[in-house]
């Protein structure tokens, strides 16, 4: 491990030399080990549902929960989590059910976006989880909005976003960047570099030595962490989130870590990337490392690993049923949530709409 | 119970998959999730699980079999589970067509633009889906055999036609023609100038008055063979010599444009067999009565078939005689890799203003079309208004070259 990468706990769980254990109890030790295996078992059953044709469409984040959950740990639930898509685990651990999930991957009548997105683009105005918006890097500036407008009514609150290494090429990073130095915005800049672009490697995605390094020409500040690695992701994330709130500015984190599974249901990373590069990240696997590491602790057994298992596979199983006995939501609500009120033109083809439904009753 | 899965959408808006590997047989139990058969799609090569547990009674297509979404891909005996039980996909739906049809890869697709296994851009794909070509018929020409929309063209022009023909009408009301020889030269050659060249046309009117004067007193004289023709070919190339750019051709490939120094006008001439351009050589050097006799004997020979093939090659410019029903405007098709052609429409008597009165005049129309690539409209309009002058005052021509 580099001197400059952020790192507490080594591939086999133990603690690395000379670094600290950040101070968290047992039992949110095992909510982060939940939250992560939860994450994983989910993607894999819905990536199931996928090619069965049950739902049309699914992001996993297999390799990455430990950048995405040691990273959402660290904020407080007044803070605003800013998704990209493959962070259903941050969700998850903030509370958001697997029901509301589900039922969302589904598009059925208890779907809380009633449909109108695709399956992962999920949303809860309660839990501060902004909308899941896959236009490459359009959320990174909304991150600015959400901060800024917190510091300017004198609210302590940060905002984290989520994007991957591709979106560091996009226009709006370096917006987003830039405003942020500027107005020293609360803002925490989470970039998971799990090496990936869809097919485009990272070593075609930037000729900076580093993504953190991009941070410096901002004037804001860019570190390094193992991203497979929870707890130092957990640790940067926090003093980020530290110096945002007491208006110290922001921070842009590069998390290293690897997208294991396909881009989306859609890909097929075969085509592009070696099987034997899949197996030399595998063995960095954030979840087995934490795992290795509670064992190693004192705090976890294979008894309750096994029992865990059990408890997710029903969770879901249970879930995944009732989803999809829903039928999918009434037809009238294709005209509503855009408008606060309806205008004629849409009150028109509702009437007509009305019309038609009546007649096919006669 | 029988179940039948049916392929799923596994992509976003794929609409077939090919088999690639079996993992399970006619008779073998599988469980819930394990995985079927690997189907390849335009997006990505996955394994199918199975969302039920039974015995497999049956498998549609072997590998290599391209199967359509929302086809029955396997059948699983399910014993006592009732229909409440088997989760019911939704996104196992055909975009349309007879869904329980497996074909081999590389065969037709069933529509059109589909193309199977045909390398094609999506802009190419919509062309043909749009034009009705089926794109596993046509050849690729771009990198790795891909289909470009000038493969199209190609395809359009040849085979195509016929097959187009062949499905609109019940074949006892068709005659089918051969579209050979003559005819298919004439089209490629058209469709070549159609695809290259960037044609638009301009259209004047002219006062033939005098002209017709001329020819008519010529003609009491006892030279009765002596039609317009020979004075519109003098009048054409006094433009010709004025603006040089209007007898020229493009080179794309060396991007120069050819100023031609001599003037071999072209006649485009109906035959039986179909278009003919029998060419009029050094236009500029020869008399009127000369070239009457060429023109006659040029325009014979190509009707009876007896051209030389040095009398089909070489010209310049050329000129198309619209003749007797020559209708007011036409949009002629440049005889490639010429830059211009002009029709000359039939001259007849027309009520027109001269000094404020209604007059009747001998009027003819000029049509003629341009490559824009090297021509552009101002130029054609002053080539036109130059040539109009030598026929509204045939006596210019006695001055022609003195310029």
């Amino acid at each position: 491990m580099s001197d400059t990468i952020a790192g507490i706990i080594d591939e086999k769980g133990k603690v690395r030399s000379g670094a600290v254990v950040p101070e968290i109890g047992r039992d949110d030790l095992i909510r982060l080990y939940r939250a992560m295996l939860l994450n994983r078992r989910v993607d894999e059953r819905m990536l199931t549902l996928q090619r069965q044709g049950r739902i049309s469409f699914y992001v996993g984040a297999a390799g990455e929960e430990g950048a995405i959950i040691g990273s959402a740990f660290a904020m407080q639930d007044k803070d605003w989590l800013i998704p990209c898509y493959r962070e259903a685990g941050a969700a998850f651990l903030r509370g958001y059910s697997l029901t509301d999930f589900t039922n969302q991957l589904f598009g059925n009548s208890e779907d809380k976006i009633r449909g109108k997105q695709m399956p992962c683009h999920w949303a809860s105005r309660e839990l501060r989880l902004a909308s899941v918006s896959s236009p490459v890097g359009s959320q990174i500036p909304h991150a600015n909005g959400f901060g800024l407008a917190a510091k300017f009514t004198g609210r302590k609150e940060v905002a984290l976003v989520y994007f991957g290494d591709g979106a560091t090429s996009e226009g709006d990073f370096h917006v987003a960047c830039n405003i942020a130095g500027v107005y020293k915005a609360p803002v925490v800049f989470f970039c998971r570099n799990n090496q990936w672009a869809i097919s485009v490697p990272v070593e075609v995605q930037t000729a900076s030595e580093t993504f953190a390094i991009k941070a410096k020409a901002y004037g804001i500040e860019g570190v390094q962490v193992d991203g497979n690695d929870v707890l130092a992701v957990f640790q940067v994330t926090a003093e980020a989130a530290e110096r945002a709130r007491k208006g110290e500015g922001a921070t842009l984190i590069e998390a290293i870590t690897y997208r294991q599974g396909a881009h989306t249901s859609s890909d097929d990373p075969r085509a592009y990337r070696s099987e034997d590069e899949v197996a030399v990240w595998k063995k960095k696997d954030p979840i087995d490392r934490f795992r290795l590491f509670l064992v190693d602790q004192g705090h976890w057994s294979a008894g309750q690993d096994k029992k865990l298992e059990g408890e997710l596979n029903e969770e879901i199983q249970t879930a995944v049923r009732a989803a999809e006995k829903l039928g999918p939501p009434d037809i009238k609500t294709v005209f509503e949530d855009v408008f606060e009120e309806m205008p004629w033109h849409l009150r028109e083809q509702l009437d007509e709409l009305n019309e038609t439904l009546d007649s096919e009753v006669e | 119970m029988a179940y039948e899965f049916k392929l799923p959408d596994i992509g976003e808006g794929v609409v077939e998959g090919e088999i690639v590997h079996w993992l399970v047989a006619t008779g073998d139990t599988v469980d819930e999730d394990q995985p079927m058969v690997e189907v390849m799609t335009d997006k990505a090569t996955v394994e199918i699980p199975s969302p039920v547990k039974g015995t497999v009674t049956k498998t549609v297509g072997g590998e290599g079999d391209i199967i359509a979404v929302g086809a029955t891909l396997v059948v699983i005996d399910v014993g006592e589970m009732g229909s409440a039980d088997i989760p019911e996909p939704k996104y196992a739906k055909g975009a349309g067509g007879p869904a329980d049809e497996s074909r081999k890869a590389g065969a037709p697709a069933k529509k059109a633009g589909g193309g199977g296994g045909a390398l094609a851009t999506p802009a190419v794909r919509n062309v043909a889906r749009t034009r009705g070509i089926d794109l596993s018929k046509v050849t690729g020409s771009g990198p790795g055999g891909r289909i470009t929309k000038d493969d199209l063209d190609q395809f359009v022009k040849t085979d195509a036609v016929a097959a187009a023909v062949g499905q609109a009408e019940p074949e006892a009301s068709i005659e089918r023609i051969p579209y050979r020889g003559l005819r298919r030269k004439i089209g490629a050659h058209l469709s070549l100038s159609k695809r290259s060249a960037v044609h638009y046309t301009y259209v004047e009117e002219v006062d033939v008055t005098s002209l017709v004067e001329l020819r008519d007193s010529l003609r009491v004289r006892g030279y009765d063979h002596l039609n317009y023709l020979p004075f519109v070919l003098k009048a054409v190339v006094a433009g010709l010599k004025k603006f040089p750019l209007v007898n020229s051709t493009l080179d794309e490939e060396k991007e120069e444009i050819l100023l031609k120094k001599v003037y071999h006008l072209g006649i485009a001439t109906a035959t039986e067999q179909g278009l003919l351009v029998p060419v009029v050589r050094d236009v500029d050097k020869k008399s009127l009565l000369q070239l009457s006799s060429d023109i006659e004997r040029l325009i014979a020979g190509a009707r009876d078939g007896k051209s030389k093939l040095e009398d089909l090659k070489g010209s310049t410019f050329t000129v198309t005689s619209l003749g007797r029903m020559g209708g007011l405007v036409a949009t002629p098709v440049i005889n490639y890799p010429e830059v211009a052609i002009l029709g000359v429409h039939r001259i007849e008597k027309r009520p027109v203003v001269r000094e404020n009165a209604v007059v009747i005049r001998d009027m003819m129309n000029l049509s003629l079309s341009a490559d824009h690539r090297v021509v552009d409209g101002w130029v054609a309009a002053e080539f036109i208004h130059y040539v109009m002058r030598f026929l509204e005052s045939p006596g210019l021509l006695l001055l022609s070259g003195e310029e």
